[in-house]
Formats: structure tokens, sequence, C-alpha cells
């Protein structure tokens, strides 16, 4: 279809509207309502453009283009038109950009600069609007909202929270919420960014810099396994606020809460900042450089003293690929086979039969080729906010989305079936007579409460052997952002790099754990929350004779049992990089200086090695050893039988209901930020109030 | 021939010297221009760009909202301003500093504020005995603001 836009030919697809054409190519129209993955309301008129043949100037935004449509984009009629739109939405807008955090990146000013009058004829007072506190990550102005709705079709289409309402008609038309607790979604952050203007705003940040002192870096979310990128910005080398960096293929133009405000947690004032060594019972602080010689001269003591096998060696699947690399190499090479990532697990008869690395098997853009997905063991809303967008969208294009959990929990997209997972029907529960499965493709999402409970072998092989039956593909969630590196790297007891089998299997997580060994070596796990069983774990670390923590934090535990506190860095702070759950390997560099006496991780790593003659490596060595080492394997190919797991558990039918995670509960970092624990308190007090409500409800009805 | 003899009745009867001697007399009686600083001062235009200071409205609130286009227009970089949200909600500065040294004097400061706080008054007599009084704080520049309000208010009624 032949079209012209300011009398230049492009060829244009039917159904394809002016606006969408124009952001193809290049030419630029002011718009407010209008967003790429919205629907169109056409409310703002910003974008009326001068169609030729059209008594009036029309939206860009809703017009569709047809053959030899003449289109001008800066013709006097569209000028006209626009500049009367411009002061129409500037009528109520207040004059406040000075105080306004959005001033400097708001559309408002750039659009009134670029296409607005230098006056206005409306003299009359302006509109005053009640603001209210809705939320600890959003704070509002309304009066300067220009009524374009894009967060209210956010709600309603994108995340399917509806949370703000469009209320009244004419002058009294605002944004509020329908219900007075507030913003609670995971997602509701992202209104942040879609408000053009300075109405929704970002609480944390408030007042804190203007945008044009900000430097931006991209990072890599280190809370899910999804990957999401993210611009974060900094200010005298401070991390001030986190936004979405646009990526189609993983988070489109989305952002979770906890990946936008889980950086708060770097600044922790429980943050481990000097090394200190266990001396008579007391932790004293040791000089910086002296550091690796001090670890390595404790760890090659504990090999000489216990032996190899008395030795576990634990990383927190949370920590870097680059880590991981160097965690496994340096332990291997000196004979240890107690090695694991696996911290949260307890069941662990499934391994020898596990893919090279869990692995959704697809791309997230590829999931819609599946007819029916089968979430096991996952809440999507709460574990794996920006997933629950896409499949959102799937949901209502057509693709069943079935939910099977230990305890019930809400999802924001239709569930085709839901079960709970319960001690009777454990055995039946993949039973098609309980539902019915569309033809076509199907997707079996394994989620991280599955690999938690204690007897997850003996559910994999029920899945395994349902899906193998039906033919479907399994995928799976992992619990952190990196698990994935943890497996394919090797830091596992039954498995080598990529996946080889080794000479001498050693002990997994928790066998290390029960079994009381002499010495551990724990890098970026926090004792209190990151385990199977933390009495199990507290009475392992007082009987053994050395405690060697690497980490960000010093917890209660950490103090009490440590040997040696090394202190490193967390994501923001290092290179590294993350193998998310499609398999994709994404790097990052150092989003801000860590303070001077934290170690960067895959550094003091890489000392060690040094220090043992076992290699020395850069970041980009590291890096292409890395890729070296796993060229040619093929994880992305889905799992579709894992049929010879062996569970000879005496919990094979045992069910624990409570395996879920709060949505900002998930790590350690996250664990740490201020404005996610004050948005926890504030769902909680709203289950309450519920809680509450409802007894009273039934209470009432009883008394009738 | 001629210019020959008309160059040394010149230079003879010292023409030249009579002429500029002249221009000497005729200064002698007219009033003199310069000023016999520090007692006598030259008058300061309403507009003179001194010393800085921040204003405060009548009401004994401080007019700087923290809005940093004057850092940002700086061109020497000589301001620096960090903000934070007070206890009654409002856009304030916690620190801002002026480095006397990196100033300009150029008045971009001035006309960029929304609010008219940030001024440049008429002083220019100041000194320091070290170095490191040349970054004026907030605190000081309220001080400066204070004393020389009325002044301000006098010169800006002059402009208008």
């Amino acid at each position: 279809m032949k079209v012209f836009i300011n009398d230049k030919e492009y060829n244009a697809n039917p159904d394809e509207t002016i606006i969408e054409l124009c952001d193809k190519v290049g030419i630029h129209i002011p718009r407010f309502c209008y967003h790429k993955h919205l629907s169109v309301v056409a409310s703002c008129r910003m974008c009326l453009v001068d169609v030729e043949g059209v008594k009036y100037a029309q939206p860009a935004c809703s017009t569709p283009l047809r053959d030899e449509m003449r289109v001008s984009t800066g013709s006097e009629k569209t000028k006209i038109a626009q500049k009367n739109s411009m002061e129409f939405l500037l009528i109520n807008h207040p004059l406040d950009c000075p105080i306004c955090d959005q001033g400097g990146e708001c559309e408002l000013q750039d659009i009134s600069l670029e296409h607005g009058d230098d006056h206005s004829q409306y003299m009359q007072f302006k509109r005053v609007v009640v603001d209210k506190d809705i939320s600890p990550l959003i704070s509002t102005d309304m009066t300067r909202c220009i009524h374009c709705s894009r967060c209210v079709r956010f709600g309603e289409e994108i995340s399917n929270v509806k949370e703000l309402g469009l209320l009244n008609r004419g002058e009294d038309m605002k944004i509020d919420v329908f219900i007075e607790e507030g913003v609670s979604s995971e997602l509701s952050a992202n209104m942040i960014d879609l408000c053009p203007v300075g109405a929704l705003n970002n609480k944390p940040y408030r007042y804190k810099a203007r945008t044009w002192d900000l430097k931006q870096i991209c990072g890599i979310s280190p809370h899910d396994c999804i990957g999401s990128n993210i611009n974060y910005h900094i200010y005298n080398n401070k991390i001030v606020r986190a936004v979405p960096s646009e990526n189609s293929e993983i988070n489109q133009t989305w952002l979770s809460d906890r990946d936008r405000f889980g950086y708060e947690g770097i600044y922790a004032k429980d943050r481990a900042e000097k090394t200190l060594i266990k001396v008579d019972g007391k932790l004293v602080e040791i000089d910086f450089d002296s550091m690796s010689h001090q670890v390595n001269d404790l760890i090659s003591k504990n090999i000489k003293e216990y032996g190899q096998e008395n030795i576990g060696c634990l990383i927190s699947g949370q920590s870097t690929s680059e880590e991981h690399f160097l965690f496994q190499k340096i332990f291997k090479k000196l004979g240890i086979t107690n090695i694991d990532h696996r911290t949260k697990e307890s069941d662990f008869s499934y391994q020898d039969s596990y893919p090279i690395m869990p692995s959704l098997g697809c791309n997230l853009n590829d999931l819609k080729k599946y007819k029916n997905i089968i979430l096991v063991g996952v809440n999507v809303k709460t574990e794996y906010p920006v997933l629950s967008i896409r499949l959102n969208a799937l949901a209502k294009n057509n693709t069943k989305v079935y939910s099977f959990n230990f305890n019930s929990l809400e999802e924001n997209f239709s569930l085709h079936h839901k079960q709970i997972i319960t001690h009777d029907n454990i055995d039946l529960f993949l039973n098609t007579s309980n539902f019915s499965l569309e033809n076509g493709e199907t997707l079996f999402i394994i989620g991280p409460s599955v690999s938690r409970s204690p007897n997850q072998s003996s559910i994999l092989r029920k899945i395994s052997e349902f899906s193998s039956s039906i033919d479907a593909n399994i995928g799976f969630l992992t619990e952190f952002c990196n698990s994935t590196s943890g497996w394919l790297l090797g830091n596992l007891p039954h498995r080598e790099l990529g996946g080889g089998k080794p000479r001498q299997i050693g002990k997994n997580s928790y066998e290390m754990i029960k079994s009381h060994l002499s010495s551990y070596i724990f890098y970026n796990l926090e004792p209190e929350f990151d385990f199977f069983n933390k009495q199990d774990l507290e009475h392992a670390l007082d009987t053994s004779k050395c405690n060697i923590f690497f980490t960000s934090y010093i917890t209660p535990i950490i103090e009490k049992y440590a040997d040696i506190i090394i202190p490193i860095t967390t994501f923001a702070e290092t290179d590294g990089g993350y193998i998310n759950i499609e398999g994709t390997y994404q790097t990052f560099q150092p989003i801000v200086q860590p303070s001077k006496n934290i170690h960067v991780g895959w550094s003091i790593l890489n000392d060690i090695l040094k220090l043992n003659n076992l290699g020395d490596y850069s970041i980009d060595e590291i890096r292409g050893e890395l890729a070296e080492s796993l060229d040619g394997l093929n994880f992305s190919t889905p799992v579709s039988d894992m049929s010879d797991i062996n569970s000879n558990n005496d919990m094979e039918n045992v069910i624990v209901h409570d395996l879920s995670r709060e949505t900002n509960e998930t790590d350690l970092i996250v664990r740490r930020s201020e404005s996610l624990r004050q948005v926890s308190l504030m769902n909680k007090k709203i289950n309450n109030k519920n809680i509450i409500s409802q007894s009273d409800n039934l209470q009432t009805n009883v008394t009738k | 021939m001629m210019n020959i003899i008309i160059k040394l009745l010149r230079s003879l009867f010292l023409l030249e010297i009579l002429k500029g001697l002249s221009i000497t007399g005729k200064k002698l009686f007219t009033k003199s221009i310069t000023v016999q600083y520090p007692e006598e001062k030259t008058p300061q235009s309403p507009r003179f760009r001194g010393l800085h200071a921040l204003r405060k409205y009548p009401n004994g609130e401080e007019r700087c909202i923290g809005c940093k286009l004057c850092e940002a227009v700086c061109p020497a970089l000589a301001i620096t301003i960090d903000t934070e949200m007070r206890k009654d909600g409002t856009r304030r500065t916690t620190k801002y500093d002026i480095d006397l040294f990196k100033c300009v004097y150029c008045g971009f400061c001035e006309e960029a504020c929304p609010v008219d706080a940030i001024v440049e008054t008429k002083i220019f007599e100041f000194h320091f005995e070290s170095r490191d009084e040349r970054v004026i704080s907030k605190d000081k520049l309220l001080e400066i603001g204070d004393v020389y309000e009325k002044e301000e208010i006098k010169d800006r009624n002059n402009i208008n």
C-alpha cells in the first residue's frame, strides 16, 4: 500500500495507523495518550495531523492509513491544530516545573516548547486536585494530570490489576484509586514511566536530583531469572533510581517494582565493609591487601587438617556467572567435591536425570506458540511479575493457562483451571479427567516451589510421565536470577562445567549441612533465609571448626559463627553477567564504585586461584573461556522426558504448603530495600483488613 | 626645498609640544574622573553584579526551592546544590555552595532563578584570608541576603 507523508512515498501495511508508520520511519508526531503497548483512545488530541481531502485535522493515533493517502505532519493546518490542543492541555496544568521531578524529561514540557504557543488566552484560576497517599513507591501530584489515561489503561490491559480509574466528568474529572487502600500491585511503578507529566512520580527518588545531572548505566535485574534490562541512574556515585531499558525480547518496556526498587538493598545498614577475622573469639579487622593470603592460608590449612571430603562449598544462585565459573574452578581443582548452589532444596534424587540447565526451552516471545501453559508450583504474579504481563497477554489471546500450586494464591491473569496440590491428590493431581487441554502444543512451567518441596523428585517424575503421555514440553523457572549458571557451570556435586560427569560425586547441599562437615565456605549466602532448614544449618555451623563467609551483608548468624568475613561486591559494583531462563547470557559493567574496603567478587576469587598457581584471568578471559566451554551446548530445547528419575524418598507423598515466597523476600538484596519493605507492610495491612471484613460479613450472616 | 623650511620652522617654535600642552591645560580645569578609593566610591548601577545572596520571603521562609536551574546554567560550574524533601513536603536545598574563585559574575544564576532567590548584590569589596573561605555556604548566603534585602528591593524598583 502506497502512502505519502510530507510528500514522500512510503510503503504501509494495511491496518497500520499514521502514527505507527511515522514512528517506524522516524517522523516525529507529538502525543500524550498514545503508547505502543496500550490501546488507542485518541483523547489528548495532540497528534492531530493534516490529511488531504479531510476538512479537519485527524488524530494520527487512531486514523488508519489507506491507499494513496496524503498526510502532512508539518503543514499550517497541523501546526494550528497542535497549538490549540496544547493550549487546552495547559489550561489546568500548574507552572511548577522547577519543583517537579519530571522537569527535564517531561513530555509536556518538550512538546509545549516545540509545538505550543508562548501565551494563553485563559486567565481563569487553575483547577486544584487533592492528592492521596496511594503507595510507598508512587508520589502523586494530581493537579498536574492531563487525563491521558495511560495509567488506567496499563492497569486494565497490561497488569490486569485495575487500581486507578477516571472518576467524574468535565472539570471534576480526576484519576483516583477505586479502593481506598492504595496501589499495591507488583507492577505498579510502571505507571511512573507511563505518566507523560509529573502527576505520578517515583516516591523514593522525590527531590533527590534533577534529570540532567544523572548518569545512566545499563544493568541486568538480579532479582528474578527473567533478566530484565534496567537503566540505573546515578548521581554522585549513588544509584538514585532505576527505569526499564527497552528490550523487546525480554521485558519489553516494563519492569517489576522489585527490580525497580531492589537496588536500595545495596545501601543497607548491615552491609559488610571490613574484612574481619576471628581471633580469640572476637572479630578483628585485617589489612585489605593481605586478605587474599589469609583466606588462601586458611583454605589450605583446612584441606591439610580435615581433608577435602570434610569441606563444603556453597554458592548463591544470585552470584554472577563469572563468580560461578571461578568458584567451581578453584574448589574443584583443589579436589573438593562437596560443592553446590541449590541451598534451598532438600530432595536431590532427581539430579542425575535433570537437564543440563533449567530453562524455559523457548524465548519469551515464542511462548505464544503454546496453546496450553501449565504452571506447577509457581505464583507468577508475585514471583515473576514481568512474566505475568506476558501470560496475561497470552491468556487474552486464546492460550489456556492452568495453575497447580501448593497453596491458594491469586494470579492477575485469567486461569482456565486452578488446583491446589494436596496430600490426597498428589498422585492424581495431573489427571486429564479433572481438566481438559486444548488441542495444540503444551508447556509445563515448573516453578521454585517444586524445587523447595521435600519430595520434588517424585513431583518431577509425575509431571514428566504425564508430559510424555500428552507429548508436552517442560520448562523451568528458577529460584535465583542465576541458578542457571550454577547448573551450567558445574557448581554441583555430580556434574562438571558443561554437564560432564566427575570422577567422584560429592555431597549435595542438604547432605553437607546434615553431615556436619569440619569446614564450610559460603559465597554470597544469607544463612537466615537462603537455606532449607535454618536450625540444621546453625547446628552445622556450631559443630564445624572453620566457617569462611564471602558476603555482602553481616547478619547475626554470620557474626556469631564466622571465622573470617570477606566483604564482597553486590551486582551493582562489579563486572558480571547472568544467564537468564531463556539461556541468554547478558553481561553488565559496574554501576557504581564500591567503597574502598569492599572486594570485587570475581577478582578476589581470581586472587585465590593465582595464589594456588591454578591460573590468572581477566574478566574478558573468563567470559571467553566461559563462551568456549559452553559452545555447542544446546540448552534451548525444552525438556520433555525425565521419567527415569528415581524417587526413593520417604517424604514421597508429603506436601508442605508454605512454599511460596513473598514478592519482596526473594533474595538478600531485595529483603533490605526500605521502600519495598513498606510496600509489604502496606499489603499486610490490606490483607488483614480484608480478613477482618470477611469475618465480619460471616458473623452478620450467621446472626441473620 | 619648501618642505624642509616648514619642517625647520615647526621644530624651532616647538609647535607640537604646545599643542600637547594645550590638552593638558584644558584637562587641568575640568572635573576629575578618578576617585579617591576607598574614601570615595564610583556610582553603581542598580544592575551591578557583585557578591551573591539568597533572599527570603517577608515571612522569613527561604525563597530557594532547589530547582537547580542556576547550577545548570552556571558557565563556570561554581554552584553546587543538594536537595531533599523537607519535613513539610517541600523541595529544599540541604547544600548551596558557591565557589567565588570559579564564579565569573555573569549573572546567569540570577536570570535563571524562577523565584528570585539567588541575587548578585552590589557588594564588590570582599576578601578571604585562606583559600578555604572561597566557598560560601547556604547559611552565609542567607545572612548576606538578610542584611541587603532592603537595598535589593530598592534596586529592583529602580530597574523596573
